[in-house]
């Protein structure tokens, strides 16, 4: 295969409906074979970056200056969000239709079909629906699915970002076996470095629309450490958890749980609660893998949908949590859901929640976006503002470091603290270990079996 | 991977009876065509025939008895009246239409419902697609729509929760439209990974394409033979109620 290469030119690009450049004056060269990690701090560029390194710039939306040149034959890019990446009823058709658009005949078809499966090292029935396939067989279909094209450029944006433990080392693994077995050159965006370290030979460090830091991996950890501390970025090895503050004896409780089961949808399995007991200044930590009911529990519990079974009661309220009007119910339990977008009520983001909280969660600078265009990481940041503006008695959480980078991750963990001292009291669900040792009093683990 | 009847066939044949009973208002043409067709389809695609679920026989049922009905109650009266309240009269002549209404719904939903999940979207499109019934890009658009289906079903729920976890209206006006916002951001997000695949690009195979093969042309055939024939029947009985007039 031919070897190819990337190149930027004092470029920059700028949405169309903003007034600044998002990336401003980068001068990047990428070669053949080369395996290029891009990190940064949430907000700061980076999706943006690899979306025109992966040629996905539309020039109706976006104005480029300077020069982008790629020689890239064929480009295969896989997004953060498994949903968004899987395009056919079945894993099949997934993988035939990039095999379909690059092949001459159908023998050719079968035999990428065959390869691309094998190399993301997908195990199930080709003709099974990808609508039932967890988060991380979703990410491995939709790697296997850019390499049927056999390109010389895989791009992949964040594609472990809403992964657990297992889940995520399933896409590990699968990239290296394939940028070791067939030599494609790499270009990974990912917070923690930790995880691809064995992988990657470089570091782009993407900061406020500019290109901070680039080196080979090794190097820039050693040599330039603190700049990277000092950008946010997780350095392996540099973040300790700290322990959370005891609880107050006498603490009043505040959420009590009895024998609660709960189902993510009609028909859907049964989650099963041990009875819980949560008090002012308490937080609980729901863990377990992909699938196993976390985000059931925490909608049960929070009041946005009805229990299966069992009994909830927020002490001094007299109905059930779903039974609560909407209007009061976020000042009694305020749920942060994984994905805020769906529940942003305002055109902007100073109207979403006050400036005090805003600030406290780090989310600076951005007041008069729209909320639904915030990166992943400051969309959360943004809604956990704006479930702290009301004061609640509980908060509950799902996922609330997903996409920070390290110096919001502590914004994040300071203001949760701040929050349980003043009284409050939080569940939370996560697959980060380092929140979960630095914020949980009590850790619950579902769904044990996978 | 085992491929039945040709699901160009397959649609083709269970199409027949919306075909024939648009001719002829009578009680007869739908059952004449509906039962010699399952007959045919069983012999030339056995197993293709799925039994329809619980939920899908009910909806018949609904449909079926709620036309029978409103043609019972409304239908131009003709003949004996046998009740009248306001709009509403019963008579000889509103029987029949219900018994036709009735009877031309079961004819066309039972082969369709029969067949549905032995359909291959895919080999259809395909079938389309390179035939240039269709542009490919039509063709997979159409692919592409119906795994959303469930996702943007998934993104009522979703936002139904969210707002009530903002405190936010849950009317369904406000649902549907925040729904639509993230439904089209999701869409340009994979447009963007379709693009990135060559969707657009002017020339592809289909390997869900298959001929249709002789068998496949045979069950058209005796398919469309089928509704010939209830139509000829239906006329040389002096059942025929003409519905073109």
């Amino acid at each position: 295969m031919a070897r190819r290469q990337i190149s930027f030119r004092s470029w920059s690009l700028r949405f169309n409906d903003q007034s600044d450049d998002v990336l401003r004056d980068i001068t990047l060269r990428i070669e053949p074979g080369e395996r290029v990690l891009i990190t940064g701090p949430s907000g700061g560029g980076k999706s943006t970056f690899v979306r025109a390194i992966a040629g996905l710039t539309d020039s109706a939306i976006v104005t480029e200056r300077g020069k982008r040149t790629s020689d890239a034959l064929a480009i295969a890019y896989v997004g953060q969000e498994p949903d968004e990446q899987i395009l056919f009823p079945t894993i099949r058709e997934e993988v035939a239709f990039v095999a379909e658009t690059a092949s001459e005949n159908l023998d050719d078809v079968d035999e990428r079909i065959r390869e691309a499966l094998q190399s993301a090292g997908v195990t199930n029935d080709p003709d099974s629906s990808t609508g039932r396939l967890s988060g991380g067989e979703k990410q491995r279909v939709a790697i296997a699915t850019a390499m049927a094209a056999r390109p010389d450029l895989l791009v992949l944006d964040e594609p472990t970002a809403s992964l657990d433990g297992p889940s995520m080392g399933v896409v590990r693994d699968a990239v290296t076996r394939i940028v070791n077995d067939t030599d494609t050159t790499l270009v990974l965006v990912e917070h923690r470095i930790a995880l691809w370290k064995h992988l990657v030979t470089r570091i782009v460090v993407v900061a406020d629309g500019r290109i901070a830091i680039d080196g080979p991996l090794d190097e820039v950890l050693t040599a330039q450490r603190s700049a990277l501390v000092a950008l946010g970025v997780w350095v392996p090895g540099h973040s300790r958890a700290t322990k959370p503050a005891a609880i107050e004896r006498g603490a009043k409780p505040v959420l009590v749980s009895r024998k609660l089961v709960s189902a993510r949808a009609e028909g859907a399995k049964s989650i099963r609660l041990p009875s819980l007991t949560l008090r002012e200044g308490e937080s609980v930590a729901l863990v377990g893998a992909n699938g196993s009911g976390k985000t059931s529990v925490l909608r049960a519990l929070g009041g946005l949908m009805p229990p299966r079974g069992g009994r909830i009661e927020y002490v001094g309220v007299n109905e059930s949590p779903h039974e609560i009007a909407a209007k009061a119910l976020p000042v009694i339990a305020s749920s942060v859901i994984q994905n805020p977008a769906y529940g942003f009520g305002n055109g902007t983001v100073s109207d979403e929640a006050p400036a005090h909280e805003r600030a406290a969660v780090g989310l600076r600078g951005r007041d008069q976006r729209h909320p639904q265009s915030l990166s992943g990481g400051e969309r959360r940041r943004l809604a956990l503002a704006t479930a702290l503006a009301r004061e609640p008695k509980v908060l509950l959480l799902d996922e609330p470091t997903f996409g920070q980078d390290a110096h919001s991750w502590h914004d994040l963990l300071d203001r949760l603290r701040d929050y349980l001292a003043e009284g409050g009291a939080i569940v939370f669900a996560s697959h980060d270990q380092l929140l979960v040792r630095s914020l949980a009093n009590r850790v619950i683990t579902l769904g044990e079996k996978r | 991977m085992n491929r039945g009847r040709h699901s160009v066939a397959l649609l083709g044949a269970s199409a027949v009876p919306a075909l024939v009973v648009v001719w002829t208002v009578d009680p007869f043409t739908p059952i004449l065509t509906l039962v010699p067709l399952l007959a045919v389809m069983w012999a030339f695609a056995p197993n293709a025939l799925i039994y329809p679920s619980r939920i899908a026989y009910i909806a018949l049922g609904i449909a079926i008895a709620s036309t029978g009905i409103a043609s019972l109650l409304y239908a131009a009266p003709r003949g004996t009246i046998y009740f009248e309240l306001g709009l509403m009269t019963v008579s000889d002549g509103s029987f029949a239409v219900a018994a036709a209404s009735m009877t031309r719904i079961a004819a066309i939903a039972l082969p369709a419902m029969f067949v549905a999940s032995s359909i291959s979207a895919h080999e259809f499109l395909a079938t389309l697609a390179v035939k240039r019934v269709v542009p490919a890009r039509f063709a997979l658009a159409t692919l592409i729509a119906l795994r959303l289906i469930p996702v943007i079903a998934s993104d009522l729920d979703e936002t139904r929760q969210a707002r009530r976890a903002n405190g936010l209206s849950q009317s369904p006006f406000a649902v549907a439209l925040t729904s639509l916002v993230i439904a089209i951001r999701r869409a340009v997000r994979m447009s963007d990974v379709a693009e990135t695949r060559g969707f657009s690009k002017p020339h592809r195979l289909w390997s869900a394409y298959q001929p249709m093969r002789f068998l496949d042309w045979t069950l058209v055939a005796f398919a469309v033979a089928v509704g010939v024939g209830a139509l000829y029947v239906t006329a040389t009985t002096g059942e025929w109620n003409s519905a073109i007039r």
